[in-house]
């Protein structure tokens, strides 16, 4: 039983090492994904709108419930 | 006394390499980016050489605390005299004017996003005057966050944040502390937590972002809304106090930093949400003599004796380094989650120290925030330069 | 008088969201706050807090039902603007004494506000303080000038609406934490200290 736990253990161990290493590789992948258009790609698929204000008075343009 | 143990440093040959590694890394994406700017690529070129300079000494002396602190106050220092002349040159003052409101032409920074994360959800609008796309939008700046998240944890507190630097600048400008935080009451500590929530509610209540119209203090070295009516001038004046207070005072006179560790609820948000970062500060049991001179130093208010006896910094820790540089004992490491804490005086040879927890971090940290902070530092150069020769900051 | 429940019954469901944005603030420093072992205990400030607004309400409804509208805008706002500024002691009196029980302050005031129930009273200054949107969407039912009327039409409203609200009992069990607690009682203060700021503000206006 000892046994079983130690070898997890040490698999944790590895696990997390072979994570931080990949972290570090990543940040350089990071910032070359950002000028490749990544963002937008998948931002524009969130539907979220910006325009926060009306235009015309700067009212807010999110109509709440009850000023129906 | 007996002498201090830096549980950091790395020996020679293997601080040459992860500097000739690093130094390789930021020439690519620093100056790679810049090849069209010969300008630019000049002043990216000197910034280079700062960066590796502090690389090769944070790896080598394994001052963590000390020599980051020179980079991040830099970074910050970089980012104001670049951030507000830019302003001064698009539109004539820091003034945010009405007309860039309703035209979303606000830069969006990553403080505002907890605010407006629930009225993103629940009403598909972004309360912030912001774009989507721009260079300074929503989708640049979250996709920012999400990279800093994964890769900092809340260590971007002290390695990623363009506003940091400038409580850390304060708080180092004084050889000693003023006032004495002996007495210290750390409930305090909890106040960002509760910010955090009280603005997170509030944001979704007035649907407007209302950290960034009553409290950000650092409106003071970005931009703010022209003062027209009684309103304005007490928001304004409440802006100006904290930033005086939190971020110029409080940290000459403590050696802390006061709004990081006190006040600022994206700190809050960054220590919890971060903690799917796999970097911990630990502390080994064996070795602590309960001295207690990392809880009287630690900027954030991230350690207590509590903490202490538990063997780990409280989730606020911003992984600044300064507890290991001040541990007389060589107690407190960076760690993974699940690593036994690593034994100081095993030396491990160049690989063993090339894959230590703390060097992997440190890596990947100095170059995420290297990276980051090139493009405003380096702007800030050639300002400073053209204030030289032409005796203005302004470029246009 | 059946044909303005299911308006009062929409109502209610539809500004419900909204509802949980306004309590929130006020509520999850009261969840938050103590420690509390028992099940019946967890619930105990969400269900005085509910009986405060639910009797806030019903008083309201009558009220405005029997006077056949609600008795001029200066005087709603004037009532807004006091409930939220008792509102604002209260959070910041109940913050002192459970965040900072070792002040003279709190330990003289202590056994007075466990007398009047924190979260109750907060329920009923809280249902007094009707938004000015809902008063708008309101006002048309109380033409009918029934004391019985307005009241029926409140209490549904405030039926529909508590539905959002149960979730904030599931609050109740992160209270077992120190820390949690600790952010309770300080985000009851910073509560406080805004309501005062807006209820003076209101009466100013």
């Amino acid at each position: 039983m000892a046994d079983i736990k130690g070898i997890f253990r040490r698999l944790g161990v590895k696990f997390m090492y072979l994570l931080a290493l990949t972290l570090v590789f990543l940040v350089p992948v990071f910032y070359m994904m950002f000028k490749s258009g990544i963002i937008e790609t998948i931002g524009k698929k969130i539907p979220i709108k910006e325009g926060t204000f009306v235009e015309a008075d700067g009212e807010i343009k999110i109509k709440r419930p009850e000023s129906r | 006394m007996p002498e201090k143990t830096l549980i950091n440093s790395h020996s020679r040959k293997t601080s040459v390499f992860l500097t000739a590694l690093m130094a390789f890394l930021l020439a690519f994406l620093i100056l790679g980016g810049n090849r069209d700017n010969p300008r630019m690529m000049a002043a990216g070129a000197v910034y280079l050489v700062f960066l590796t300079v502090i690389t090769y000494l944070i790896f080598r002396t394994g001052m963590v605390g000390k020599y980051r602190s020179i980079f991040f106050a830099t970074y910050a220092v970089g980012f104001s005299l670049s951030f507000i002349p830019m302003l001064i040159e698009t539109r004539g003052s820091m003034f945010l004017s009405g007309e860039e409101i309703l035209s979303l032409s606000a830069p969006l920074c990553h403080l505002t996003l907890p605010m407006i994360a629930i009225p993103a959800v629940v009403y598909g609008f972004l309360i912030f005057p912001t774009k989507l796309f721009s260079e300074m939008g929503f989708f640049p700046m979250l996709y920012l966050w999400l990279g800093a998240t994964l890769f900092l944890g809340r260590g971007w507190c002290s390695w990623g944040c363009f506003y940091g630097g400038v409580d850390e600048f304060f708080s180092k400008l004084l050889p000693k502390k003023i006032v004495s935080s002996k007495n210290f009451n750390y409930t305090l500590r909890f106040f960002p937590y509760a910010f955090l929530l009280v603005i997170v509610l509030w944001a979704f209540i007035a649907l407007e972002p209302v950290y960034c119209t009553w409290f950000c203090p650092f409106k003071a070295i970005t931009e703010f809304i022209k003062p027209t009516n009684w309103l304005m001038w007490v928001q304004t004046g409440i802006f100006v106090s904290i930033f005086l207070g939190l971020v110029v005072v409080l940290p000459l006179l403590m050696k802390r930093r006061t709004q990081c560790g006190l006040f600022c609820p994206f700190g809050a948000f960054q220590a919890v949400i971060g903690q799917v970062n796999p970097y911990r500060v630990k502390i080994d049991g064996e070795k602590c003599t309960k001295c207690n001179t990392c809880v009287q130093q630690c900027p954030t208010f991230s350690l207590t004796e509590e903490a202490v006896s538990k063997g780990k910094s409280c989730i606020s820790c911003t992984r600044c380094g300064k507890c290991m540089d001040v541990c007389p004992r060589g107690a407190i490491q960076y760690s993974l989650i699940g690593v036994p804490l690593r034994n100081s005086e095993k030396g491990g040879g160049f690989f063993g120290e090339v894959f230590r927890p703390d060097t992997l971090f440190i890596f990947g940290a100095l170059l995420f925030g290297g990276v980051l902070s090139s493009g405003m530092v380096s702007t800030s150069l050639l300002r400073i330069t053209n204030l030289a020769v032409n005796g203005s900051f302004l470029l246009k | 008088m059946i044909e303005i429940l299911p308006r009062a019954l929409f109502l209610g469901l539809s500004t419900g969201i909204f509802c949980l944005g306004t309590c929130a603030p006020v509520m999850a420093p009261f969840m938050l706050s103590e420690e509390r072992s028992a099940y019946s205990e967890k619930v105990k400030p969400f269900l005085l807090f509910t009986a405060g607004r639910f009797l806030a309400y019903v008083l309201i409804g009558a009220l405005a039902g029997w006077t056949g509208g609600l008795a001029g805008n200066a005087l709603t706002r004037n009532l807004a603007g006091i409930s939220l500024l008792l509102l604002a002691m209260l959070m910041v009196i109940y913050g002192l004494t459970t965040g900072f029980p070792q002040l003279r302050f709190c330990r003289m005031i202590s056994p007075y506000l466990g007398r009047i129930r924190a979260p109750f009273a907060a329920g009923i200054l809280m249902g007094v303080n009707l938004c000015p949107p809902f008063l708008i969407a309101a006002a048309d039912v109380f033409v009918m000038g029934s004391a019985f009327n307005g009241a029926a039409f409140f209490m549904v409203f405030f039926a529909a609406t508590t539905v959002f609200l149960v979730p904030f009992i599931f609050l109740g069990y992160l209270s077992y934490l120190p820390a949690v607690r600790a952010v309770g009682r300080l985000s009851s203060l910073i509560v406080g200290a805004i309501y005062f700021f807006i209820g003076l503000n209101s009466l100013a206006s």
